[in-house]
């Protein structure tokens, strides 16, 4: 029954390079925040199918560092672009 | 018998709503629409998917730290997509032409004509 998680990864693997492309062309710097954004939402989702799938703790670690970076990059990223400065009061 | 259904039926919606999502940041016309998309990704999809695991497997080592990421992915993921449609508008980033309304421009101007009212900023 967990085999339907393998083939989830597969499916949501195809997702990424529809990201990748939105990543390289742009336009503006907001659009690639947001394709990052997107492929590490995606990633923490293969690495949670992938604990699913080997039952598996590992990855679910894993999983749950990088949503925690994926959140605090974005809101850096995007405080840089409204201020200049990361660390203005 | 009925948990495997329940749980086969998260995993089509998760993969569906993550899918969808990346196929919505590839199109829209729009930082702004493709935020949105991305955002829809970060909660439903992941959302629907974890809930799939613990259905499936019960509550073992793995399935109670994926509750943990849901609960933090909930509460992160719509302040991220906030915060940086903020950065965009203020920084300039136009919208599309076929945009119907725009109120936060009248809020701006506002502010400009009032700096004494400015919101207060925290973080």
């Amino acid at each position: 029954m967990t085999l339907m998680y393998g083939y989830a990864m597969i499916v949501i693997s195809g997702a990424l390079p529809l990201l990748l492309y939105r990543f390289l062309r742009g336009p503006s710097v907001p659009d690639r925040v947001v394709a990052l954004e997107a492929v590490v939402a995606l990633v923490v989702a293969l690495l949670v199918l992938n604990a699913y799938f080997l039952d598996s703790s590992l990855y679910i670690d894993a999983a749950l560092v990088l949503s925690i970076f994926g959140f605090i990059s974005t809101v850096a990223i995007a405080k840089y672009l409204e201020r200049g400065d990361l660390f203005a009061s | 018998m009925i948990l495997p259904a329940l749980a086969f039926f998260f995993l089509a919606v998760g993969i569906f709503f993550t899918f969808t999502g990346a196929l919505g940041v590839f199109r829209f016309p729009d930082v702004y629409n493709r935020i949105h998309a991305a955002t829809k990704t970060g909660t439903l999809g992941l959302l629907s998917i974890l809930v799939s695991g613990v259905l499936l497997l019960g509550l073992d080592t793995v399935t109670i730290k994926a509750l943990a990421i849901l609960v933090f992915l909930m509460l992160t993921t719509p302040v991220a997509g906030h915060v940086l449609a903020r950065a965009a508008y203020r920084t300039g980033v136009v919208l599309t032409d076929r945009t119907l309304r725009d109120e936060f421009r009248h809020v701006l101007e506002l502010e400009e004509e009032e700096p004494d009212h400015e919101e207060p900023e925290g973080g």
